[in-house]
């Protein structure tokens, strides 16, 4: 689904237009009165669609880590990534359904000539944005919050230690999880609403800063007395470390409603938000692709190129935003397509030179991609043992990339960091050697696909009003969905005969990589 | 309640007779909650208050008779779900009113 | 999807649990939940912002109110009992009691479409005011999900047909489907409380 939006918004660069009322589309300004072309159209149901998959994403993800846990595995043996996504999904599956009816009275709005955000018939705007930020903070959570699982993987795994402070870690975790559903007003402290509401937002929002903290503090103290190894990975979340603390305590700042009533909509708040989503999530996800990259294909990424483009994006953002943040002291707004202050101007030099840096580190970037695919038949580049940096966790203990079952026999879970608690006793996680029995497997569906196609033919038309087009998608929807659930013939099972062969391939690249 | 049973699933389902307690005391309800409005018997706010209360049980009786929530240790994660999701609800409506009223007197908007 | 299956690999059944179908429907309904929780939240911002026409008190009769109720409340024991028959495994008394559930919810939805109309007509639509914008929105919001549990009856009454047992993968649909219409009931309690009763006082 959200790939089908992605297409929509493209599909609107060639077909009319796409929505020009920046990122939330705030009304007045998105409404017909405003905006009479198709843009914000585009931009309603691009987002209602990806929003629908993603709300089934989190569905997925929460009822599978509740009911389908490995045996063993009782919730404070689980990894930490395994803790963010759950709380991730958590959040999702709170906060876009609220996006989903802010965007849908948007809608309403456009379509009907309904009044809930416009400017006569009783509307009101404010609602919208109060209705948007409800959704709009939790989403910033829901993608830091998984960087922050990375995180606690990687930090360990390159540390020769286990995570310090795995409780507090996890409860940190779930409290910046529930508190960022009573902070959505720091968005819009300067609205107009009282003291007592904003006071009451601005403190919640402070408090937040404390589980983060707490979270640094358990990174920091895992490296501590460690034998830390620098790899690609550790360098981005060693940059991470930095960058995010510095993020986050501008964002403190801003909590301060007085304060923000400076600060709101300049420079300062776009050197904040960069300085968190590049230096937490960015960094994080970046930080995990090169963990994760053996597991997945099979071969390691090129190293020396990955740490030439942490250092690009890491000189580089420091010479971008800092001077932002200076400029937005200075009174310069965002979104400025001119300005007269010559004051301003060799601030606005020194950033554009650190923009250019953040490209040297992204040209790095897919040159890394581009080495990596090209090496990967080098002997040194290949992950024959599944467990190429030591790793902690169960995904190591399978073979790179993991078989289409992932585990021939479900380990039985003893410890926190269970790879590493059977490395250290001498118990064979894999059981290898069996005997194993057929696994069930679900059968891969082009149901998916169908709603997916005909969402996005639904989508279409309706951006452009074509209604029979937009019946027939939507009729296609359903009848996919009616046709899913008619169909019985939806799994199948591996012969215990083809797990043994698979197992046992592995076994002897284990052996033979221990012999060398 | 002793004539729910719980299937090897875990998920309880009623007997003819609960769903018939269930369903009288669900139309008690919800006509004593039209007859507070048709009677005029109260003070406004007091009809509001009884309505409330009203709803509120009767949602009760729904969850029991007719949705089976119970206490099972194989619900204990739909009643936490539940649980987590009228907590936001209350949040969201709570605090979006508390905003709204609160911006709207600051801004003479009403 | 892949992913799901990999602790439901034979021999630990006994970690399987039976019901994670009807357990991510019930997390479905959850965030159900909270599209109509923030539709009341926009329905308690707008409600007085009638923008000179006509509030809720002129709007709304005790009647249609009170015939919809009793259709969706009687619909819901009817389907309480096919779930009883459902469990006795006697499909054909499933057919009939899902086959009058449904004609109930059909009954709803003529009634909420018919008072729609009539509002309309006389000129109050949707589009006369914020207040009639969100109580528009909210009432057939929950109409749309009656009308896709209406859809639903008529899938399953057609899978049903023709066989002479409920397989496991039926009776999780069927339980699915009264989380659902059950919830449904619990939404409209909300709706003629809030929306309806208490502005006629």
């Amino acid at each position: 689904m959200t790939a089908i939006a992605f297409i929509l918004v493209n599909v609107s660069l060639f077909i009319g237009e796409f929505s020009q009322c920046g990122w939330l589309a705030y009304p007045p300004l998105s409404e017909t009165q405003f905006s009479p072309g198709v843009g914000v159209d585009y931009y309603i149901w691009a987002i209602q669609l990806s929003g629908v998959g993603t709300l089934l994403t989190g569905v997925n993800f929460f009822v599978t880590i509740v009911k389908m846990r490995a045996p063993g595995m009782t919730w404070m043996k689980m990894p930490v990534f395994t803790w963010t996504a759950f709380c991730a999904s958590i959040l999702i599956m709170v906060s876009f359904p609220v996006l989903t009816v802010a965007v849908a009275l948007l809608g309403l709005d456009r379509y009907f000539g309904m009044h809930f955000f416009t400017n006569d018939g009783g509307g009101n705007q404010m609602l919208y944005l109060s209705l948007i930020w409800a959704w709009g903070h939790p989403e910033v959570y829901i993608l830091v919050i998984p960087a922050f699982g990375v995180f606690s993987e990687v930090v360990p795994a390159f540390s020769g230690k286990p995570l310090f402070g795995y409780g507090t870690m996890v409860y940190a975790t779930c409290s910046i999880m529930v508190l960022s559903f009573i902070v959505w007003v720091h968005h819009f402290f300067t609205m107009g609403a009282g003291p007592d509401v904003n006071a009451f937002f601005g403190i919640a929002t402070m408090i937040i800063s404390i589980p983060t903290g707490v979270k640094l503090f358990n990174w920091m103290f895992t490296m501590y007395k460690g034998r830390v190894q620098f790899h690609a990975c550790m360098y981005w979340a060693v940059g991470f470390m930095v960058t995010f603390t510095i993020g986050g305590m501008t964002g403190v700042m801003m909590a301060i409603p007085g304060a923000d009533f400076v600060l709101h909509n300049s420079l300062f708040l776009i050197a904040h938000f960069h300085n968190v989503i590049i230096g937490g999530v960015y960094f994080g996800y970046i930080c995990g692709m090169n963990f994760w990259f053996p597991k997945v294909m099979g071969f390691k990424m090129n190293e020396s190129w990955g740490i030439r483009a942490f250092w690009f994006w890491f000189v580089g953002f420091y010479f971008a935003f800092v001077p932002l943040y200076i400029l937005g002291f200075d009174g310069m707004t965002r979104r400025m397509n001119h300005y007269d202050n010559p004051q301003w101007h060799v601030l606005m030099l020194i950033a554009e030179v650190g923009a250019v840096l953040i490209l040297l580190g992204i040209v790095c970037q897919l040159t890394q991609l581009y080495v990596t695919i090209r090496d990967r038949n080098l002997p040194a580049n290949r992950d024959l043992t599944g467990d190429p940096w030591n790793g902690r966790a169960l995904e190591w203990s399978t073979s790179s990339p993991p078989p289409p079952y992932n585990f021939a026999i479900v380990p039985h879970v003893h410890e926190l960091d269970a790879f590493m608690h059977d490395k250290e006793n001498g118990i064979d996680t894999r059981c290898a050697g069996g005997p194993y029995a057929p696994i069930h497997m679900p059968k891969n569906t082009a149901a998916g696909f169908l709603v997916g196609a005909f969402s996005l033919v639904f989508g279409f038309a309706a951006v452009w009003y074509i209604w029979w087009l937009a019946a027939i998608g939507l009729i296609g929807v359903i009848g996919t969905v009616i046709a899913r659930s008619a169909n019985k013939d939806i799994d199948y099972y591996i012969p215990a005969e083809e797990v043994a062969r698979i197992e046992n391939e592995h076994s002897r690249k284990l052996m033979a990589q221990a012999a060398e | 309640m002793s004539d729910l049973h719980t299937s090897p699933s875990g998920e309880s389902h009623g007997s003819v007779s609960s769903y018939i307690i269930g369903f009288v005391l669900a139309v008690i309800l919800t006509a004593a909650a039209f007859g507070v409005v048709v009677s005029h018997s109260l003070s406004p706010s007091g009809t509001l208050t009884a309505l409330a209360v009203l709803a509120f049980v009767q949602v009760l009786v729904h969850l029991h008779y007719f949705l089976h929530m119970g206490n099972g240790s194989e619900q204990r994660w739909n009643n936490m779900c539940f649980f987590f999701t009228v907590g936001f609800v209350v949040i969201l409506i709570i605090g979006t009113m508390f905003i709204m009223n609160n911006t709207a007197l600051h801004m003479m908007s009403r | 999807m892949a992913h799901d299956t990999t602790v439901q690999t034979a021999g630990h059944d006994e970690h399987h649990h039976e019901s994670p179908v009807v357990f991510g429907f019930w997390v479905y309904l959850m965030t159900d939940c909270i599209i109509f929780g923030s539709l009341f939240a926009v329905f308690a911002v707008l409600h007085n912002q009638v923008n000179g026409g006509p509030s809720g008190r002129d709007l709304f009769e005790y009647k249609g109110l009170a015939e919809e109720t009793a259709l969706l409340l009687i619909s819901s024991i009817t389907y309480g009992f096919g779930m009883i028959a459902a469990h006795k495994n006697e499909v054909s008394k499933v057919i009939m009691w899902l086959g009058v559930t449904f004609l109930l919810g059909l009954g709803f939805v003529g009634l909420e479409l018919n008072e729609f109309a009539h509002m309309i007509h006389e000129g109050n639509g949707p589009d006369r005011s914020a207040f009639l914008s969100s109580f528009f929105t909210l009432v057939s919001t929950h109409g749309l999900h009656v009308t896709c549990g209406l859809i639903w009856i008529v899938t399953l009454i057609v899978q049903l047909m023709g066989t002479t047992e409920i397989p496991e993968r039926m009776m999780s649909k069927l339980t699915c489907l009264s989380l659902f219409w059950h919830f449904l009931d619990i939404v409209w309690i909300c709706v003629f409380t809030y929306v309806y009763l208490a502005s006629m006082i």
